[in-house]
């Protein structure tokens, strides 16, 4: 992960910030100097909170937001002078250019991790702020002479009515993106941000989503540019080169990413500080500097986390505070607990996994694959691997580390294409089909390491799992629970019904992710897994790591769910007391190719394999709880 | 034809620095997963404390060099136990964004010590016309920073491939982790490898200055070509990062000639967007397999 933690649940938090300094800035008897200072803050805050979503929440990199800003500014400013447009359609036509811009140059760079994304965003904003000085755009931008921008109807160009024009968008902005970052996109994001492989297999479109992530966070600086435009009044390109897109980076270190409200704090420290208290001069840059590396290595959470931090703390120094801070949890975990009856009222798993199985009948397998080969680069992982899985069976894949279990897995997953061979899942070829494709013909997969998102609750990581099913919309989202509160429900009921499946306590819900043990973090992997359309479980070591008794118990609810739900299930797994315990079948590779395979017992009494595998004499082979090699040590 | 033939050589001439800086970022980028937006800051920095040493202590300029390369290999250490090494878990973005801060302050207290008379004219180590071939001249700078640009090739490539310094920091960029278990002293190695960044970046920033003028930003939009030679080359490879620069400052060094400076920057541009479309892992990188 590049960034630290994102924080749940924003916006009380977020809107007290953005209301204080509303009721700060209206309130206090400010000179017209800080005025002006103030109300420029809040417009970068704006900005600041757009990259929040891009880096806080999504776990990507932007060096040019201030280009995307001048984009916005100069594009809505000359929609205006030039057409005489009136303003609300300039703002419309400015901001949606913007938006059309970032979705051209967000296409090429999401593909990129930091590095490519850094140096793609951070040219563009140097090649921005070039056109902008040069002769070419001269005659619609005014070269390097600027634009004199004509004042907004209203509200003028300064003073209390801007003022409270710049503080309605924020409030507005911080209400549409808390919002959206606690929906199911936001969730979403987070986990790409977490892992984009896993965000795949779950079924997430990756891509999509960064785009998206991306474009929010353009739309955001384009309307900050809208506001800026209108009270300096002038807009000259060099205000917008690379040290102003560094400084709103610098806005969301300083005050927190992954907050929404941290970065309002960050831009008023930003502007404010060397602005107005320092006048700007070379000592004031020499200060911005040294704060800004002082807050990345002593305070990386930034000024909402020393927040967060210092009501823990009184809480822990006066115990009255903590008992109401705890009514609150209560009144949320009340909210939270579930209500039995609701799943069979919802599309859950429950009720779909029962009618859904004709394949069985019909005799077509699960899984079937044919003559797989796999390379990487000039290493042959695996090569002329069959495998046949029938629906509804519980199949164990064996082997020593490094034979290609996992790397299977990946290839029915989707994650790796295959050089040679076919895969049939339900009878239909996945050749060519993108992971999250695959996911929605109902493959569901878990990760050696738990794959979930850790700063994210249990309840909110497993619905993630619908999220290839239960579509929501990115609009309804934007406006929080009040649009969103039915799909919520439904699908907090299917979370709590999967999570019932796997046996997570209750009172265990409502924490981190993070926060629980192995054992668990593995069981609401699983649990990701039931909540959508699975019938094909593919389980990658669920029991490394695992004491015994964690083991047995992951082993009952295994065939439990197996039973309840008809579910086909494929697992790898070093433990052969597991295997014997719940495979029907079992295949073994070793160097990428199949040695072995029927039925697990007699398999493993086969001398060849035992001498192979255990590294001992067949007959000890037997022993419940006995390995092969060492990784679930 | 001859004006675009000189662009070009001039263009290889400054490809070359830009692959040189490259070099600095690719070895951070490898051995840490940071990218260090403060190599052009470093570089310029260096380049001031050797003009410094000439005009106000009044060295040679062949003096002067060595004194500012080792101070500012001393440099580039102290940052990295003052700016990079306390709270490393805080995530390479933190990392990354701490070079920022690092460029934001050297900037600033070059901008405070030097900036109001700035650019300066800087003095050169060689000069003239070095060699002419038919129409075409190659000046003696141009011909010195190439010869420092293969020096260095071979000096690194021998380092990494024959001592056992190299050898660590190949495993180091390699399998961090499993380096690290191995009792590789990482510390040691990252100390080392800022101290030969800063190093590198001087070298660079006394044979640019002559050409740029001296000033704060010099390197910005080198940084900049330098980023752009890195992802065209495939990020983690050094002969791609050096071939990657070539590239952009040939063709931006041409296409300003050309037409216009605006439309270099925006071919250059061009290019990279193109690249990245394209061929995701560069020119010489390798497709990265990633692990479940």
């Amino acid at each position: 992960m590049i960034i630290g933690d994102a924080k749940n649940r924003t916006l009380v938090p977020s809107l007290v910030i953005a209301g204080g300094v509303t009721v700060a800035g209206l309130a206090l008897p400010l000179d017209t100097s800080l005025e002006y200072t103030l109300t420029a803050a809040i417009v970068w805050a704006i900005a600041a909170i757009g990259l929040d979503v891009l880096v806080g929440f999504t776990g990507q990199v932007s060096f040019g937001q201030a280009a995307f800003v001048a984009i916005g500014a100069y594009a809505t400013s000359a929609l205006r002078i030039h057409l005489g447009l009136p303003t609300p359609i300039a703002v419309i036509l400015g901001v949606g250019a913007t938006g059309a811009i970032a979705l051209l140059l967000g296409s090429v760079v999401v593909r990129y991790r930091i590095f490519g994304i850094a140096t793609a965003t951070l040219f563009f904003g140097y090649l921005v702020v070039t056109a902008l000085m040069g002769d070419v755009l001269r005659p619609v931008f005014g070269g390097a002479n600027g634009l004199a921008v004509p004042e907004f109807e209203l509200v003028g160009s300064h003073g209390k009515p801007y003022l409270i024009l710049v503080c309605a968008v924020l409030i507005v902005v911080v209400y549409l993106t808390c919002s959206l970052m606690d929906s199911q996109t936001g969730r979403a994001l987070r986990l790409v941000k977490s892992n984009e492989a896993v965000a795949a297999a779950v079924g997430i479109r990756v891509s999509r989503m960064k785009m998206l992530s991306f474009v929010y966070c353009c739309i955001l600086a384009a309307i900050a540019g809208v506001l800026y435009s209108g009270i300096v009044g002038y807009l000259g390109p060099e205000g917008f080169g690379i040290k102003q897109s560094v400084n709103i980076f610098a806005m969301l270190v300083v005050g927190g990413a992954g907050t929404v409200g941290g970065p309002i704090l960050g831009a008023l420290l930003v502007t404010i500080l060397p602005g107005y208290l320092l006048r700007d001069g070379h000592i004031s840059a020499i200060v911005f500097a040294a704060v800004l590396l002082l807050f990345l290595i002593l305070l990386p959470e930034g000024i909402y986390g020393l927040g967060q931090r210092v009501g823990q703390w009184l809480v822990r120094v006066f115990p009255p505070l903590g008992r109401l801070s705890r009514r609150r949890a209560r009144a949320a975990a009340r909210s939270v607990r579930h209500d039995p009856d609701a799943a069979t009222g919802t599309v859950g798993g429950a009720s779909r996994a029962v009618d859904e199985r004709p394949e069985a009948e019909a005799g077509i397998p699960a899984l079937e694959i044919d003559g797989l080969e796999v390379k990487f680069g000039d290493f042959i992982a695996l090569s002329d691997v069959d495998v046949r899985i029938r629906a509804g069976s519980v199949h164990a894949i064996i082997g020593p580390n490094g034979a290609g279990k996992t790397t299977l897995l990946n290839a029915v997953s989707g994650l790796y294409v295959p050089s040679r061979g076919d895969i049939r899942v339900f009878g239909a070829s996945t050749r060519g089909v993108a992971p999250h494709r695959i996911r929605q013909r109902g493959v569901v997969r878990t990760f050696q390491t738990p794959a979930i998102v850790p700063d994210l609750d249990v309840l909110d990581n497993v619905k993630l799992g619908l999220d290839a099913d239960e579509k929501g919309s990115f609009w309804a989202d934007l406006l929080g629970r009040v649009a969103t509160r039915r799909r919520e429900r439904a699908l907090e009921a299917e979370a709590q019904w999967a999570l019932d499946a796997v046996g997570i306590d209750e009172s265990r819900r409502s924490l981190l992710a993070k926060n629980l043990d192995l054992s668990e973090q593995k069981r609401v992997e699983i649990a990701r897994g039931l909540v959508g359309h699975a019938r094909l479980l593919l389980l990658d070591e669920p029991t490394a790591g695992l004491s015994v008794k964690q083991m047995e118990s992951l082993g009952a609810t295994l065939k439990d769910v197996h039973a309840r739900f008809g579910l086909t299930i494929m697992v790898i797994s070093h433990h052969i007391g597991f295997i014997l315990d719940i495979a029907d079948e079992m295949t073994v590779l070793d160097y990428g190719r199949v040695i072995g395979n029927g039925e697990p017992a007699e398999v493993l009494a086969r001398p060849l394999i035992a001498a192979t595998f255990m590294g001992v004499e067949a007959e000890a082979a037997d022993a419940p709880g006995a390995t092969v090699g060492t990784e679930g040590a | 034809m001859g004006l675009y033939i000189s662009a070009a050589i001039s263009g290889i001439a400054v490809g070359l620095l830009y692959g040189m800086i490259g070099f600095a970022i690719v070895m951070l980028y490898k051995s840490t997963g940071v990218a260090n937006f403060a190599q052009g800051t470093l570089a310029t920095l260096g380049a001031f404390v050797a003009w410094a040493l000439v005009t106000d202590a009044g060295l040679p300029l062949l003096a002067a060099i060595p004194i500012a390369l080792i101070a500012s290999g001393m440099f580039g250490v102290i940052v990295y136990f003052v700016v990079i090494r306390p709270r490393a878990s805080a995530g390479n973005l933190n990392i990354t964004v701490r070079t920022l801060g690092l460029s934001l302050l050297l900037l600033a207290v070059m901008e405070w010590r030097w900036g109001a008379l700035a650019p300066y004219r800087y003095p050169t180590i060689v000069q003239g016309d070095g060699i002419q071939i038919a129409s075409v001249v190659l000046p003696a700078q141009t011909l010195l920073i190439a010869g420092v640009a293969a020096v260095i090739m071979v000096l690194l490539w021998a380092l990494f491939r024959y001592t056992r310094a190299g050898l660590s920091f190949r495993a180091l960029a390699e399998q961090p982790d499993t380096a690290r278990l191995l009792g590789l002293r990482a510390t040691r190695l990252s100390a080392a490898t800022w101290g030969l960044s800063a190093i590198l970046g001087t070298i660079v920033g006394v044979l640019l200055a002559p050409s740029a003028f001296l000033a704060p930003s010099m390197m910005e939009s080198y940084l900049l070509f330098t980023f752009t030679g890195i992802v065209l080359g495939g990020l983690t490879s050094l002969p791609g990062a050096l071939l990657g620069s070539v590239i952009v400052g040939i063709v931006s060094n041409v296409a300003i000639v050309a037409f216009s400076l605006e439309a270099g920057v925006l071919v250059v541009f061009a290019i990279l967007l193109i690249v990245m479309a394209v061929r995701p892992q560069g020119l010489l990188g390798k497709q990265e397999a990633v692990r479940l």
